[in-house]
């Protein structure tokens, strides 16, 4: 990125990137750093210009997670579905996995289109292109903290009060971002390349979303318990989210532990991959 | 001398021309950077052509070099590398300090949001901080000329107010370099001299690299004027001699009939200069001859001729016509000459264009356009490219 005055020089030739090293994340890390405001302007601009022309605008935010939830709660209540012991009203059960799902999956479909979706930004002008995937995020998690009193409204129409624990979820979930940052920058680099990717994750989430505990319990079965609970790395931080509603103990603090590490090591991994192509990306999106 | 802010030395970049190979190589080249397998990118794989070949050159501070060149030759792509959005596939380019870039205006406009808020955004994708835009946001809201819309969503807004809010936020980033790919010409008249003057002003702290097809504009603010054909750089220190060079190269798509049949057509025409010039020379201040037969339908008994004079943009810059009754009609030939005395235009090269019409100047019955080349020659200089030279008498009234 060429910026900084007088006599700083930028060298541009072939294979620059890769010759700076271990050093490089040193670079990395001022890189972004010395754009965060750029990154908070986007966000800002991105979640001002969804819903400014829109009549319902914000209400969407409330409304996208209430088809599964209502179709649910009606199936178990009819006894459509099984669905085993939950330990908490279901439609607070069911909400609480909804709300770090859709964190999840809507932060991942989000910046996986980025790159392609900045258009003339991208292909016109230099500056980190890892700004835009970040600022995705925050569509993300503006919507988590809009569904926050939706949550509440859960609590009290189904008669069940958290645990004060509950307000520790932020920190609970601050890990998952890493993780989606870390699928993002990957998905949205190779959407930029070959545009199948976007397709395949909006099916892949829908896919996702029954192969995480998110409508029913962590499953027991082997092997789909080791799939679900353990392979997914989304699955602990559903889990331990209702855990700090129910208990405020996580109930299985190693794989908790162990997803979290799996979320930074995806982290590091996708923001050097982004990295390495940063340059490519431009004539091939 | 002034430092030099701009170091390009042997640059390649090559493209492909095929989206489905452009897409596979892409993903064996990005492939290829995770695993830290060094590219090779010597050579031309399947679909691939050098769209910048092997280009080199410095410029310094104060320097404002035009780039020119046909459609497709590369210049966008070199503009690109210089500015850091694609990487060469070959050579090296060195930037000192702050590069401002207008590759395309409007580019991260976003039309939902207000003039105002795009500055903010756009300020903040070039690289300024929030006090900076604070700092400089009355000037470009004047500069653009857009009070009175400033808090309109940008959809609203007319491509030249796109392109007046675009350069607005760029002049005022006083970068050490400024890169340019023809985005004034969308600009009203008034607003594009002001660009330009503004441009002329930031020399003095700046380096300017200006695309443009604009030649006019390129010769009166540009010291150096390079060619770019083909991906390949052509240079020389006489900008008159560049400009010249990327003209010739239309002169073939130039040259047309527009009007003419069987019965309307050209037998021929011939542009005499002094008797010691060569063929279609003329000397500034003495005289043109044109010489012309031509075949007109019988009907149009008293048919006129045009003479026009294009400069090199082809635009008229002179005509001479006849008046009406002067010529006649012998059995649909018609045989005539013109005496142009004393020949004014500036020294230079022009083109020219004969039209004949009916008896009452209506109806177009044969056009060649810009079919005949003549050169002015002269003892004064073509200054600032103007068309004509005036031979005052100067006499001097001093105290």
């Amino acid at each position: 990125m060429a910026s900084g005055k007088g006599s700083i020089i930028t060298v541009y030739e072939p294979d620059h990137v890769r010759k700076a090293g271990l050093g490089i994340w040193a670079e990395m890390f001022r890189e972004i750093w010395m754009a965060r405001g750029l990154v908070w302007r986007l966000m800002v601009r991105d979640i001002v210009s969804r819903y400014r022309q829109s009549l319902l605008g914000i209400t969407w935010a409330f409304l996208s997670p209430l088809p599964v939830l209502l179709a649910f709660v009606w199936m178990k209540e009819r006894t459509v579905l099984a669905i085993g012991e939950t330990g908490m009203p279901y439609p607070v059960f069911i909400f609480l996995g909804q709300m770090v799902w859709l964190l999840f999956s809507h932060g991942v479909t989000v910046s996986t289109g980025s790159l392609v979706s900045a258009g003339t930004l991208l292909t016109k002008i230099n500056f980190p292109r890892e700004t835009l995937v970040l600022a995705s995020l925050g569509q993300a998690v503006f919507e988590f903290a809009i569904r926050l009193p939706l949550l509440l409204a859960v609590f009290i129409w189904s008669g069940f009060l958290p645990k004060a624990s509950i307000l520790l979820l932020p920190v609970a979930l601050f890990p998952l971002l890493f993780l989606i940052t870390g699928v993002g920058l990957i998905l949205a680099l190779f959407n930029a390349l070959v545009r199948d990717v976007g397709s395949i994750v909006g099916m892949a989430m829908t896919i996702g979303m029954f192969a995480t505990p998110v409508v029913y319990p962590p499953p027991t079965g082997w092997p789909v318990s080791f799939w679900v609970n353990h392979v997914n790395p989304v699955s602990a931080f559903v889990t331990a989210t209702r855990d700090l509603a129910v208990s405020g103990r996580i109930s299985d603090p190693s794989g908790y532990a162990v997803s979290v590490l799996i979320s930074v090591i995806i982290f590091l991994t996708g923001w050097r991959m982004f990295h390495l192509a940063e340059s490519k990306i431009a004539e091939k999106v | 001398m002034s430092e030099v802010l701009i170091n390009v030395s042997g640059v390649s970049k090559k493209f492909c021309r095929d989206s489905k190979y452009s897409m596979f190589y892409g993903l064996k080249d990005i492939a290829g950077s995770f695993l830290g397998v060094p590219s090779d990118p010597g050579d031309l794989r399947n679909g691939e052509f050098w769209s910048v070949d092997d280009v080199s050159f410095e410029l310094r501070r104060g320097d404002c070099l035009g780039l020119i060149g046909p459609n497709g030759a590369g210049k966008s792509t070199l503009l690109k590398m210089l500015n850091g959005i694609i990487m060469p596939d070959k050579g090296r380019i060195e930037i000192r300090g702050r590069v401002g870039a207008m590759i395309e205006v409007g580019a991260g406009f976003h039309p939902m949001l207000s003039g105002r808020e795009n500055i903010y955004i756009n300020g903040a994708i070039l690289g300024f901080s929030k006090m900076e835009i604070d700092a400089g946001f009355d000037e470009i809201v004047e500069f653009a000329e857009l009070r009175d819309f400033i808090d309109s969503p940008v959809k609203h807004y007319s491509s030249g107010m796109y392109v007046r809010l675009g350069f607005a936020i760029a002049a005022q980033m006083k970068p050490d370099i400024l890169l340019i790919d023809e985005v004034l010409a969308v600009g009203d008249v008034g607003f594009r001299a002001k660009c330009y003057n503004h441009l002329a002003g930031m020399l003095k702290d700046t380096a300017v690299v200006i695309v443009s097809h604009s030649i006019p504009h390129i010769d009166r603010y540009c010291n150096k004027v390079f060619l770019l054909a083909g991906g390949r750089l052509e240079t020389n220190d006489d900008t008159a001699v560049t400009i010249e060079r990327y003209y010739s190269l239309f002169d073939q798509e130039s040259s047309s009939v527009i009007a003419g049949n069987e019965g309307n057509s050209l037998r021929h025409l011939k542009l005499e200069g002094g008797s010691n010039d060569a063929d279609g020379t003329v000397r500034h201040g003495g005289m043109l001859r044109v010489q012309g037969e031509v075949f007109v339908e019988r009907a149009v008994k008293n048919p006129n001729v045009l003479i026009a004079f294009l400069n090199r943009e082809l635009q008229v810059i002179a005509v001479c016509r006849t008046s009406p009754g002067i010529l006649f009609n012998t059995d649909g030939l018609v045989k005539f000459s013109v005496d142009i005395s004393p020949f004014l235009l500036n020294v230079g090269d022009y083109k020219v264009s004969l039209i004949v019409y009916d008896e009452k100047y209506q109806r177009h019955l044969l056009w060649h356009n810009a079919s005949w080349s003549i050169r002015v020659i002269g003892d004064s200089i073509n200054y600032g490219g103007a068309a004509v030279y005036f031979d005052g008498k100067w006499e001097s009234h001093g105290a």
